[in-house]
């Protein structure tokens, strides 16, 4: 569990004395990228399909 | 009697809490009737992988030279070779769809994809915690609520962690009664759950059933390539349940080759339950990381449904957006029962369902989108 906290990907570092940085590694970094498009990704398609399944819904109820 | 002894002092503790484990799922599938389907063959076969050189997995014996292992031969052909166990269950599970609920009403399509959020936020809480991207890929899709999906996924990321990763997918599918109203409950008010929705289905025409399977697998298949042979054999099965001509097909597809998919696969994926993967801290953190996906893909759901209200004219019950995971049909009756007791005449099912079959396409689009990041 220590080790894992260790390898934790974000945290900030920083002291009393010194400038304090934020930093996130670049597995983060590539997850937060996959959520963003990943959802984007998935809306599109869903989108996609719903819109086409409407229109076919509207074009065989008029037959 | 010396060969006796030598097997029972070779047992590690490790392999001891592997037959906790394997008892507890027999145990939940067969008291309380959690997915006993699945639960049942990988609790028994993480008893069977766990046994001191135990003959179902290849073994290296003095005189004799390898041996070759059942379980391990399943899982080497089965899944690590070609995927073929879920992908098969797909045909299955798409034969036992009726998307009817769904064509009727196609905005309930948007309702299974904001349900997949639970993956997204748990691949990013995962690498958060420090597991490498395609760990992190495969946990997350626990929130698929999706067995083969999660198997797959992890099978083709080369993740470490398939065993518990499976284990946790399953446990929570059968867990969605007790975990969703928690979820739901947390993020909507009574007056909110008592929102009535009247069911107004257009009829849907045989050609929409059959062109549907055609048409989804078309654009998953240009738009997420990786998706199309998941989304594919769904399709492919509901394909054959729809056209009219293959009964007999179809009937096999829902029943012989399901059960028989099905009864394979619990006892094969029990060959990455061996203690020495199983028995660590990192499977703790993916059940609770399992857990941690199911409730936000729970409350995602919810809170776009809230969304669309803020623009619609016809309030849309929240707790349809529940409903757009891909346990099916558990989530839908988890709405159905929740409606109901809030208002003994809000009658929820059919747009849950409608919600609940989207859920299973979403996830298999959203196990394909994931996988074409590491493509």
């Amino acid at each position: 569990m220590l080790t894992q906290l260790l390898n934790a990907s974000a945290g900030v570092i920083g002291g009393a004395d010194g400038p304090t940085s934020v930093y996130i590694t670049g597995d983060l970094a590539e997850a937060l990228h996959i959520m963003a498009n990943g959802m984007l990704g998935i809306f599109v398609v869903i989108g996609l399909i719903a819109i086409l399944v409407a229109l076919l819904t509207r074009v065989s109820g008029r037959k | 009697m010396e060969f006796l002894w030598e097997g029972l002092l070779s047992i590690t503790w490790q392999q001891v809490v592997m037959y906790l484990v394997g008892a507890i799922l027999i145990w939940l599938a067969i008291k309380k009737d959690y997915e006993p389907a699945l639960l049942l063959p990988m609790g028994f076969g993480a008893i069977l992988v766990n046994l001191p050189l135990s003959g179902v997995l290849n073994q290296t014996m003095q005189g004799v030279g390898e041996t070759q292992g059942i379980i391990q031969w399943l899982f080497e052909t089965g899944i690590e070779a070609s995927e073929a166990f879920p992908l098969l269950l797909f045909i299955g599970i798409g034969a036992m769809i009726d998307f009817g609920p769904l064509l009727s009403n196609p905005k309930m399509f948007l309702f299974g994809a904001a349900a997949q959020f639970g993956i997204f936020l748990t691949i990013v809480l995962a690498a958060l915690l420090g597991f490498n991207i395609r760990d992190a890929a495969s946990i997350g899709i626990i929130g698929a609520a999706d067995g083969p999906t999660s198997i797959l996924v992890s099978q083709v990321l080369k993740s470490s962690y398939i065993g518990p990763i499976a284990v946790a997918a399953y446990s929570y599918m059968a867990l969605v009664p007790i975990i969703q109203p928690l979820a739901i409950n947390a993020v909507t008010t009574k007056k909110e759950r008592a929102i009535r929705m009247t069911y107004r289905p257009a009829a849907v025409s045989k050609t929409t059933r059959i062109l549907f399977p055609i048409l989804v697998t078309f654009v998953a298949g240009l738009v997420a390539p990786a998706s199309v042979s998941l989304v594919g054999f769904l399709m492919f099965g509901n394909l054959i349940r729809e056209c009219g001509v293959l009964n007999r097909l179809s009937e096999t597809a829902q029943n012989d080759l399901a059960n028989l998919v099905t009864l394979l696969l619990g006892i094969t994926i029990s060959f990455s339950m061996q203690a020495e993967r199983f028995v660590n801290v990192e499977t703790l953190m993916i059940m609770a990381l399992g857990l941690f996906a199911f409730v936000f893909d729970t409350i995602g759901g919810v809170l776009f449904a809230k969304l669309i209200n803020l623009f619609s004219r016809d309030k849309i019950n929240p707790m349809i957006g529940a409903a757009g995971i891909s346990a099916f049909p558990m989530s839908a009756r988890v709405v159905e029962k929740m409606g109901i007791a809030e208002d003994n005449q809000n009658h929820l099912l059919m747009h849950a369902v409608g919600a609940n079959v989207s859920g299973q396409i979403a996830s298999a689009v959203a196990g394909g989108i994931v996988l074409g990041f590491f493509m």
